[in-house]
């Protein structure tokens, strides 16, 4: 049986380089490959930078994680910066005691990170 | 005071309804909040390890009595060894090698027992005395 996860593109045409997504559901060993395939279907060559809104996202394990990395060295090849938002108490736990929270730029929510996201990359 | 098992599943890939049995045995057993969420967690990293490197069958079982809940998975394969229960961390590069290291952090209790034929990876938790009455 697989799990549930769900994830959304919301596009914010103030920032075309940015691709937003969210994540709800619970992201486990069962569907992270289908969420990663569906992840890179959405990303295209403008998106310079990733934001991920966890906010949804009730239970992620180390396959999770290992999506989350993945992502991260691709964004990283493009000098991008990835932000991820909303994190449950947990996940934040989960990301500082594996040192995770500090590769990646955890903001506490959505509109933080796309305040961030907006200063350190100016469309030109 | 005699730790009893209080339910025992066969190991698939359906990890959301293992999620739930465990969380509902953790539950009765008094364990809550951030330590119940961390069995969860915990359990479920020893079960991925089985489905891709033990051999993708075996059981998952859990026992408690007063003081500590305990949830063994065993698989059929047996190539985990003790020794693996001190797993050192695998750095932010890797992009594998984070359950066996999360369990350990996890828990209050990680050993491996391995016999010919199969691992069983042991989670502990402590419970915390609370004001219910014994």
């Amino acid at each position: 049986m697989t799990s549930a996860v769900q994830l959304d593109s919301h596009p914010d045409p103030a920032l075309p380089n940015v691709l937003i997504v969210t994540l709800a559901g619970e992201l486990d060993y069962t569907n992270t490959e289908h969420l990663h395939h569906q992840a890179l279907a959405l990303l295209e060559e403008g998106h310079r930078h990733l934001l991920l809104d966890v906010g949804g996202l009730t239970f992620c394990d180390s396959t999770g994680i290992r999506i989350f990395l993945a992502l991260r060295a691709l964004i990283i090849g493009r000098g991008g910066i990835i932000a991820l938002s909303d994190l449950t108490p947990h996940l934040r736990r989960i990301f500082a005691m594996t040192g995770l929270a500090q590769h990646f730029t955890l903001q506490p929510t959505r509109a933080d990170a796309l305040a961030l996201l907006r200063t350190s990359s100016p469309s030109s | 005071m005699h730790s009893q098992q209080r339910g025992r599943w066969p190991i698939s890939d359906d990890l959301i309804g293992l999620r739930r049995h465990l969380y509902h045995h953790a539950g009765r057993a008094g364990l809550a909040g951030t330590q119940r969420d961390d069995l969860l967690l915990a359990a479920n990293e020893a079960v991925i390890n089985v489905l891709e490197h033990g051999g993708a069958s075996g059981t998952v079982s859990i026992e408690y009595d007063t003081h500590a809940l305990t949830v063994d998975i065993v698989d059929a394969a047996g190539r985990l060894r003790p020794e693996h229960a001190r797993r050192e961390h695998p750095g932010p590069n890797a992009v594998r090698g984070f359950g066996l290291w999360l369990m350990g952090h996890l828990c209050d209790e990680l050993t491996i027992h391995q016999s010919s034929t199969s691992s069983r990876v042991r989670l502990r938790m402590y419970l915390r005395p609370t004001s219910t009455p014994a």
